[in-house]
């Protein structure tokens, strides 16, 4: 089963100063990259909120990713931290109301990594096709 | 000249090292026309660029020099206070390329493109023209000096007399000891500036443009003033040892500072206590590597003891040659002079004192009353522990330098985030080198982390454009996308308050909600992510905004 073939998408919320050149960039290249992602432009990973992310799954998709600043290059300090703690709290209570925890993830990559980050989102969109076969089989 | 805008380009020749005629022709078929000067990287240098520039009508400039990045920096800065857009301009070293790269490299440089800058909505406020220097060391000082000549009413404020501090706990060559004296009678004389010295800084509220500061003074009355931004110069200090692996530090173990101060106040090598010492270590330990002041220190102090005394001399250290730029030399110099550097390893290595203490009568005959013991050594090759030893009659211990007791102060009062190693200089790539987390507090010289006397004028030159870029002729330009605080929803929990990384957010007490400060917020969020009463939205990114985004997505689908 190929990334194109998910039931539904999945929605990258970007941080404006780094991750969302990054994915753009990877697009420009026509790096492979899963067809069903979709961008959310933010101008730090540190204002997307958990209420943002469980409203993104609400909307149907499988998966979200929280795209930040590497460590120390945040241009507002504390946003990567913050972003990474609120997603961690998130996955916890993922389980509870139904959702599988895998279903966020929290990356870094840097404006010039392209790659790297057409890298994440391929990994991502393949665990979560993955994880989707698993229960169509099971059903 | 034409009406139409210029490229120019100011060429460094290094005292003659780089032949520039290839180059100038380059250029010159390129339109761009082009200066010529022996040394940008000396002080004469900056001052020749902003000569340069005032005046010509110039889109973007090129400037071929060596320079390290906060000197590139500066350049740039300068560039653009003369309106010449510091995107177009570009600094290159040309000594140091192969003579073939040298050309291709100019004219890529020369070839830059013009880039578009983000329009962002902006309002103009009336600031006053008043200057805040919290500290004197040298580069504290020297950006007094520069902003009274900007034209700005400058208060400068220390806890103790003016440069008293920056005079006694530094080395002198690398303070900058004479010119301090120099600066701080220019200072007095000035009459733009107000000296408040001693005093105590007893609260500073406000933001940027506003900042209202209150000063205890010793006579025991108190003043308030209110100033439109912050210069920090409260430098740092070494820490004090109690010993060094296990030996008091006295007399025969001592710290490099006390060295230079023997040196400054021309005791000459008294510090020896009137021996002539026949080996003599200088031991650089891990808490003073990657600090460039006190390795220099105790590099010059090494060089000399071997020139003065003629003794035998061991620097013992870990990477000799990267700790700082220029390094590399120093290190060759060393070598040069006789001085021989080990390197060693904290763990494996001990000292020991002598039991009897020594009396020198015949220095020929002078027993060693230190032994350095370098353990865990394969000597013979046999996989053995061995070890060696190196005696000596003097250690000396590089110094370890931490922020000032002013500087913890202040950095408590003003709430500033502080980098790994505890300095005002953060590690984050986006602060230039004198920002700080809050708009309109800088922070020049050593209290950013150690530097030279050289980069500390660096640092206030480019604090005096970072004033001058914020308080212009008295109107701030606020022009940043903020954070709003809808007041009936805060039920006032702070967690805004502890959460904003530029303190930019206060408890009004009148609307009993939280206030976010224009003038200070930067626009990134993240008090909107993470209140929990969803009671500050982001302009231009609010939750409505969200739901907006997500609803064209699922259409998408």
């Amino acid at each position: 089963m190929t990334t194109g073939e998910l039931r539904t998408s999945v929605i990258a919320f970007c941080c404006e100063n780094s991750a969302l050149q990054a994915v753009e960039d990877a697009r420009h290249f026509g790096m492979t990259m899963p067809e069903c992602v979709q961008t959310i432009r933010v101008p730090c990973a540190g204002k997307v909120e958990e209420d943002h992310i469980l409203k993104a799954l609400e909307s149907g998709a499988a998966g979200v990713v929280l795209f930040a600043c590497h460590t120390e290059n945040c241009q507002y300090l504390q946003g990567n931290v913050r972003a990474e703690k609120r997603l961690t709290r998130l996955r916890g209570l993922l389980d509870e109301i139904g959702y599988p925890a895998d279903a966020v993830l929290y990356a870094s990559a840097a404006p010039a990594e392209a790659a790297r980050a057409a890298r994440i989102l391929r990994t991502f969109a393949d665990d979560l096709a993955s994880v989707d076969r698993e229960e169509a089989i099971e059903q | 000249m034409k009406a139409q805008q210029q490229r120019a380009a100011i060429l460094c020749s290094c005292c003659g090292q780089v032949d520039l005629t290839e180059v100038e022709e380059a250029l010159q078929s390129r339109d761009i026309f082009c200066w010529r000067h022996d040394g940008l990287c000396t002080e004469d240098g900056t001052e020749f660029i902003a000569g340069r520039m005032a005046g010509a009508n110039l889109e973007g400039v090129l400037i071929c020099a060596c320079a390290d990045e906060d000197k590139a920096r500066l350049w740039r800065r300068t560039a653009a206070a003369e309106d010449v857009q510091p995107i177009m301009t570009s600094v290159i070293g040309l000594r140091d390329l192969p003579p073939d790269v040298r050309r291709r490299e100019v004219l890529m440089a020369a070839a830059y493109q013009k880039n578009m800058l983000p329009v962002s909505v902006r309002e103009a406020v009336s600031v006053p023209q008043k200057v805040l220097v919290l500290g004197s060391s040298a580069a504290g000082l020297r950006a007094v000096i520069d902003l009274a000549e900007a034209g700005y009413d400058v208060t400068v404020a220390d806890e103790e007399e003016l440069a008293r501090r920056a005079l006694s706990h530094l080395p002198p060559d690398l303070s900058g000891h004479n010119d301090v004296c120099a600066l701080r009678d220019r200072v007095a004389e000035s009459d733009r500036v107000c000296v408040r010295a001693p005093v105590q800084v007893t609260g500073i509220e406000g933001q940027v443009g506003g900042f209202a500061a209150t000063f205890a003074h010793a006579d025991g009355h108190s003043s308030a003033d209110r100033f439109g931004a912050i210069v920090l110069a409260p430098g740092c200090e070494p820490v004090q040892r109690g010993e060094f692996l296990g030996v008091d530090v006295g007399a025969e173990v001592v710290p490099v500072s006390q060295f230079d101060d023997a040196m400054a106040r021309e005791e000459g090598l008294s510090v020896l206590a009137g021996v002539r010492p026949h080996q003599v270590a200088f031991v650089v330990p891990s808490d003073a590597t990657d600090t460039e002041v006190p390795f220099m220190s105790a590099v010059r102090a090494a060089r000399r003891t071997r020139r003065v005394l003629n003794a035998d001399v061991y620097l013992l250290c870990n990477d000799a040659k990267v700790t700082a730029s220029g390094m590399e030399r120093a290190y060759r110099d060393l070598r040069d002079d006789g001085v021989t550097v080990i390197r060693f390893d904290e763990e494996t290595l001990s000292l020991e004192e002598a039991d009897v203490p020594h009396t020198y009568t015949d220095p020929g005959e002078m027993a060693h009353p230190l032994t350095l013991r370098f353990a865990g050594e394969d000597l013979d090759g046999a996989g053995g522990a061995g070890s060696w030893e190196l005696p000596c009659d003097r250690v000396f211990v590089a110094d370890q330098l931490r922020l000032s007791r002013m500087g913890e102060r202040l950095a408590d009062l003003l709430e500033l985030r502080r980098g790994a190693d505890g300095f005002l200089g953060d590690d984050n790539i986006f602060q230039l080198p004198v920002d700080t987390n809050r708009r309109g507090i800088f922070v020049v010289g050593s209290a950013g982390r150690p530097k030279t006397a050289e980069a500390g004028r660096v640092d206030a030159a480019n604090a005096v454009l970072s004033v001058q870029d914020l308080l212009g002729g008295g109107v701030m330009t606020v022009d940043h996308a903020a954070a709003i605080v809808q007041g009936e929803k805060c039920a006032l929990c702070l967690t805004c308050i502890r959460s904003c990384p530029h303190t930019a957010i206060s408890v009004d007490e009148d609307e009993g909600a939280a206030v976010v400060h224009r003038e200070a917020c930067q626009g990134c969020g993240i008090c909107a992510g993470e209140c929990p009463a969803d009671a500050i939205q982001l302009e231009g990114y609010s939750d409505d905004s969200f739901a907006a985004a997500l609803d064209v997505l699922r259409g998408v689908q």
